[in-house]
């Protein structure tokens, strides 16, 4: 075997050496590798390196270690937080719905001069909240709550085009 | 629409054998812990991944399509926080040493305590691609149909990744194998 063909052979068989190594070759691959290394040292030399890498690897760098009790309880915090992530909503739209209804049974206060006065008996709720409803926007009430859906109304008849009417 | 995200969320977990999302993220966070673990070789950074991880999970699951293999999902999710994090810790470790008048130096062979702990770091400074095959592979023991199927590349794609990886390890090692 010539110098050029021998060194082809090497580059030939380059990326098998590893996968040897590892296990993860073919019968036909592994039989290709070790027929080859059995006559050039350099080859040889680099199979018996992988080997050890691989080795050490598995042997040292894939045990797990127990977490420590702190790391455990953070771990499992971790997941069973994600629990609450419903319920806070929940609770967040209802104190939202309450804080609305709330400002809708309040007593209205008195008009300044020349504003127009607020249809009687309802406060209307804050027009950000109410077009934030319409939008999905977070920390809004969503559309579909119940106690939100009388506040839609409100909201189209404010973002409906001049001169529309109802 | 919501009625459809309720579904898939529904059929992904009755596939996963839970009854809730809560079930779900329990099921994985230990797995998920110890896939961050191997490729960060640290018990607290691989603690910030997970509660990442479970939280991106718990964000995208009504939008992961009915059929999605979540196995595959949540191993190249894990895999990239994983050297994202290493990445903006390699970061912060530079101007760290920056600001304290340091240079990176080449640890030699004799100080710094086995082949094992050399190759842990050697792996880290791999290019990303060759770092995650290479740990998954030999660290977390899947199969390279696992890791292609994980990164939506040809098994081969995968092969060749590990190879370069490990030849690329064995270059920067060969003084300790010596």
């Amino acid at each position: 075997m010539t110098h050029d063909s021998s060194r082809s052979r090497c580059q030939a068989l380059a990326d098998l050496i590893p996968l040897v190594a590892s296990g993860d070759a073919s019968v036909e691959e592994c039989l290709q590798v070790e027929e080859h290394a059995a006559a050039c040292p350099a080859c040889r030399g680099d199979l018996d390196a992988d080997r050890r890498l691989c080795e050490t690897a598995r042997r040292e760098l894939a045990p797990v270690p127990p977490p420590s009790g702190a790391q455990a309880r953070a771990a499992h915090s971790a997941a069973s937080a994600f629990r609450w992530l419903p319920r806070l909503a929940a609770a967040a739209a209802l104190l939202l719905a309450g804080l609305a209804v709330g400002r809708w049974t309040a007593p209205e206060p008195a008009a300044p001069a020349g504003v127009p006065a607020a249809r009687p008996g309802k406060a209307e709720p804050p027009a950000e909240r109410v077009a934030g409803l319409a939008r999905g926007r977070p920390g809004a009430l969503s559309v579909f709550s119940p106690a939100a859906r009388p506040y839609l109304t409100a909201a189209a008849r404010r973002e409906a085009p001049p001169g529309s009417g109802d | 629409m919501v009625a459809e995200e309720d579904a898939g969320v529904a059929a992904i977990l009755a596939r996963e054998g839970v009854d809730s999302t809560e079930g779900l993220l329990e099921k994985h966070r230990q797995g998920i812990w110890q896939t961050a673990f191997r490729f960060l070789q640290d018990a607290d950074d691989a603690l910030d991944v997970t509660q990442e991880v479970l939280l991106k999970l718990h964000q995208s699951l009504s939008r992961l399509r009915p059929d999605t293999r979540l196995a595959a999902w949540l191993t190249r999710v894990t895999a990239n926080a994983s050297l994202n994090f290493a990445r903006q810790d390699r970061t912060r470790r530079r101007h760290q040493q920056a600001a304290a008048g340091l240079s990176p130096l080449t640890v030699p062979p004799a100080a710094a305590g086995g082949l094992g702990r050399a190759l842990a770091g050697a792996i880290q400074t791999l290019p990303r691609g060759q770092r995650a095959v290479v740990t998954l592979r030999l660290l977390e023991g899947r199969t390279f149909p696992e890791i292609a199927e994980a990164f939506g590349v040809a098994e081969s794609t995968a092969k060749v990744q590990f190879a370069r990886g490990i030849r690329r390890l064995r270059d920067d090692l060969k003084d300790w194998m010596e």
